[in-house]
């Protein structure tokens, strides 16, 4: 992005602004910078396409709701992801909630790899660790996907999960250590 | 730096979240150290294959279907009053209000506006009591004009109106005893004019110098 069209664009401080002064368009403009992001994370953090959808409507529609509580002091991203990751752990804990590692959440994106067997080995060792992925605590998963998909410094996560930088520190590191087991085998 | 030291950081320097000193020092230790050269590919293995998981956008289904539950929610902000800004506003505009007529007593202003109307030769029959509610008038719109100005600048678009308008009538109430009191001698009909006047000022200066203040008189940016 140019630096002409950083400054023509509003931050999103300013469109939670205009959000709470009543502009929908404000939010209109929110919802399509963050939706793709949003989407994936939580595709990937709840493991289930259906799930995620579900929570990504929610998500937004609490921002419309929640609107008049933003505080302008607060990254949006990182109000957006609190929401995001709350609202997950809510319908995780629900009895009823699919299981993580849904076969259609881990589906891997055809690979264009040159060789036909080398392409399957990829692919098999990409499901790997997004089972791998999916299979580790909520916050290490939360923390990666954070950090990796989304560009988070750990100070921002530590306020989305309400813990320490150091906290989120080490278990970046253990959630990656987890992963690396299963790249090296 | 030991090993151990350098592997517990190879995630945190992976994502940029070291310090320039620890991510010397582990660059020194991995070109020395075989065994951490090798862990340090590893976990920069595992984290560029996350980057392959894509995950398609959302359906356009959903796009739809929330932008319409959005559609039916509430667009206009609520109001939300602050009592304490709002109380401190009026209790600035009431002790304005009663400096300005220390200086300028509500009779003489009475006098002022009588004069003013004579020599324009504006609305002649006018009576005194409307004289006395449209010199009070002034001593409530000008303070919680200059008030409201300040008040709304500092606050911003936070409901100015209706910030605006609970300061004036809190001005109205704690402005009543002061009038009663230097107006004893007065009939009552002049006092309640004067009243009156400071009253239905305070609610236009309260309103327009918030809006005003929070709007127009805005630094730029």
């Amino acid at each position: 992005m140019t630096g002409r069209a950083r400054m023509s664009q509003p931050s999103d401080q300013e469109l939670m602004l205009a959000l709470k002064a009543g502009d929908r368009a404000a939010f209109e403009a929110l919802y399509r910078r963050y939706r793709d992001r949003l989407h994936a994370f939580l595709v990937r953090y709840t493991g289930d396409p259906a799930t995620a959808q579900d929570l990504f409507q929610e998500t937004f529609l609490r921002v419309f709701r929640d609107r008049a509580r933003y505080e302008p002091r607060a990254a949006f991203a990182t109000w957006l992801f609190t929401i995001a990751r709350n609202l997950s752990l809510d319908s995780l804990k629900k009895p009823a909630a699919k299981p993580v590692q849904s076969e259609a959440a881990i589906q891997v994106v055809p690979d264009p790899a040159p060789d036909a067997l080398q392409g399957l080995e990829r692919r098999e060792a990409d499901t790997a660790l997004r089972r791998a992925l999916t299979s580790l605590p909520e916050d290490d998963r939360a923390i990666l996907l954070l950090s990796r998909f989304e560009g988070l410094r750990y100070s921002q996560i530590a306020e989305i999960l309400g813990t320490s930088e150091g906290a989120v520190k080490v278990r970046a590191h253990r959630a990656l250590q987890a992963l690396r087991r299963v790249v090296k085998a | 730096m030991q090993c151990q030291d350098a592997q517990s950081l190879m995630t945190a320097y992976i994502a940029d979240e070291v310090t320039s000193v620890e991510r010397r020092d582990l660059e020194a230790h991995v070109v020395g150290c075989a065994c951490c050269h090798e862990e340090l590919a590893g976990f920069r293995q595992a984290w560029d294959c996350l980057v392959r998981w894509s995950v398609p956008g959302p359906d356009v289904r959903i796009e739809q279907e929330l932008l319409a539950r959005v559609e039916g929610e509430r667009v206009t902000a609520r109001p939300r009053i602050r009592p304490f800004a709002a109380g401190t506003a009026a209790l600035a505009g009431a002790l304005l209000s009663i400096v300005a007529s220390s200086f300028l007593p509500y009779e003489r202003a009475f006098e002022l506006c009588r004069q003013a109307l004579r020599k324009f030769d504006l609305f002649p029959g006018l009576p005194d009591s409307t004289l006395f509610f449209i010199a009070g008038a002034l001593y409530g719109l000008i303070p919680l004009l200059l008030i409201g100005l300040v008040s709304g600048h500092l606050m911003g678009g936070r409901a100015p109106r209706f910030q605006g308008t609970v300061t004036g009538l809190a001005f109205a109430i704690l402005i009543t005893p002061y009038v009663l009191i230097v107006c004893s001698a007065l009939p009552g009909t002049f006092t309640a004019a004067i009243l009156a006047g400071i009253g239905l000022g305070a609610l236009p200066g309260a309103t327009g110098g918030f809006w005003f203040g929070a709007h127009a008189w805005r630094p730029a940016r």
